[in-house]
């Protein structure tokens, strides 16, 4: 069952989240990747779709989210810069609580494009490794099949630097393969970032979303799972010390909470980061004045779960998708 | 505590705006401010924790020890 403060903020009308694809290319090819990277930069219609709609619901909310996804949303820095630089100004004019957030992969994030993202409020960050350089470097991939691995480690070591508050969260994956390069890493990350509240990890189960064309990582059972992750942390219970998917209580997904949208660079509106080539995902289109074409009963099979607050439904939609 | 929503009563106006017309969580919003994000977390980088923090430092911090509520308080992932 989920708290009644879970269940406020997922159905809150004062406040809203708006997950964007800029751009739906990417400069990686993940070797478990599960998006296929066809459709581009955002249209013009869309940037002002998005920006109106913005100031549509800036008349009701008290917090908002701009959460930046892809692709690699920062392959199309223009549009965040837009887009982003445009809510935070809204939000600021009128006393909104505003939220910048990114998942990205920080190969392009330098000190001065973090400068950039940090002065309009964007200080929440996800940036995912694959455990050491060595691991890492075999399936976080450039397009050119180069390791990825120095480049974002230097891109945090800067961000570092930084002199305000943020949060990156290093969302460490972990498979059968690559449990020791892992163990490795978090000491590493320990020693670099232990100190600094602003760097948090994150462990994720990995599995290889991307049909024939990745190579297999062997995906843990859920006691194997646990067990490593005591391994790799020494922590003598993963359920008090460690922050992970298994971990993780009371907690309602983004695609089951009405108040937030995937709005995709072709101007679609999803529920579902993953589920991007599911038509069940498509739950309308975001027209140029800002206005949402919404098929409510597509939506509403996103809310399934508060039927009986079934909390796997609640934190996985599409784990249990009506067809 | 509701127990229920029926999800054919939530839907999302053009703007965006959540509107729910289930009775259960119609009286819950009449009694309380159930609708309305709590006003402690304002240290908290995360927009969906809507739970008072005992110190707003410690609410981004690892493992968020100074938030009443650890697993809200966390970024939540976007993704896979």
């Amino acid at each position: 069952m989920v708290s009644e403060a879970s269940l406020a903020g997922a159905l809150s009308n004062k406040r809203f989240e708006l997950i964007i694809l800029p751009t739906e290319k990417c400069n990686f090819r993940c070797t478990y990747c599960y998006e296929d990277f066809q459709i581009g930069k955002m249209s013009r219609s869309t940037i002002d779709g998005v920006k109106r709609l913005i100031e549509y619901r800036a008349d009701e909310v008290e917090d908002l989210t701009l959460s930046w996804f892809g692709g690699e949303p920062l392959l199309a820095p223009d549009v965040i810069r837009e887009i982003g630089g445009h809510a935070y100004a809204v939000c600021k004019d009128r006393g909104i609580q505003f939220h910048g957030a990114m998942t990205t992969n920080a190969y392009v994030l330098n000190s001065v494009l973090f400068d950039e993202l940090m002065a309009m409020g964007h200080n929440s960050y996800q940036v995912t490794l694959d455990g050491d350089r060595d691991w890492h470097d075999r399936t976080r991939l450039l397009a050119n099949q180069k390791g990825t691995f120095d480049v974002i480690w230097r891109n945090l070591i800067s961000a570092q630097a930084h002199p305000d508050r943020f949060t990156i969260t290093l969302r460490l994956h972990v498979h059968a393969d690559n449990i020791e390069s892992v163990r490795m890493l978090y000491r590493k990350l320990k020693e670099q970032f232990g100190n600094d509240s602003r760097f948090e990890m994150f462990f994720h189960k990995i599995s290889n979303l991307s049909g024939d064309k990745g190579i297999p990582q062997t995906e843990l059972g859920y006691n194997e799972y646990r067990e490593a992750l005591a391994y790799i942390t020494d922590a003598k219970s993963v359920a008090d010390e460690v922050n992970a998917d298994v971990t993780l209580s009371d907690y309602i997904c983004y695609a089951a909470r009405p108040n937030s949208l995937l709005v995709r660079a072709d101007g679609r509106i999803g529920k579902c980061t993953v589920a991007l080539n599911d038509p069940r995902n498509d739950v309308g289109r975001l027209l140029g004045d800002g206005t949402l074409d919404l098929d409510q009963q597509q939506l509403q099979r996103w809310f399934q779960g508060y039927r009986d607050m079934h909390a796997q439904t609640l934190s996985c939609p599409l784990s249990t998708l009506p067809a | 505590m509701i127990s229920s929503i029926d999800p054919g009563k939530i839907s999302l106006s053009r703007s965006g705006g959540v509107r729910i017309t289930d009775p259960a969580a119609q009286q819950l919003e009449a009694e309380s401010t159930w609708y309305t994000p709590l006003a402690g977390n304002t240290g908290c980088a995360n927009g969906g924790c809507n739970t008072s923090c005992t110190n707003t430092t410690d609410c981004t911090g690892t493992n968020n020890r100074g938030c009443t509520n650890r697993n809200l308080c966390v970024s939540p992932p976007v993704g896979a």
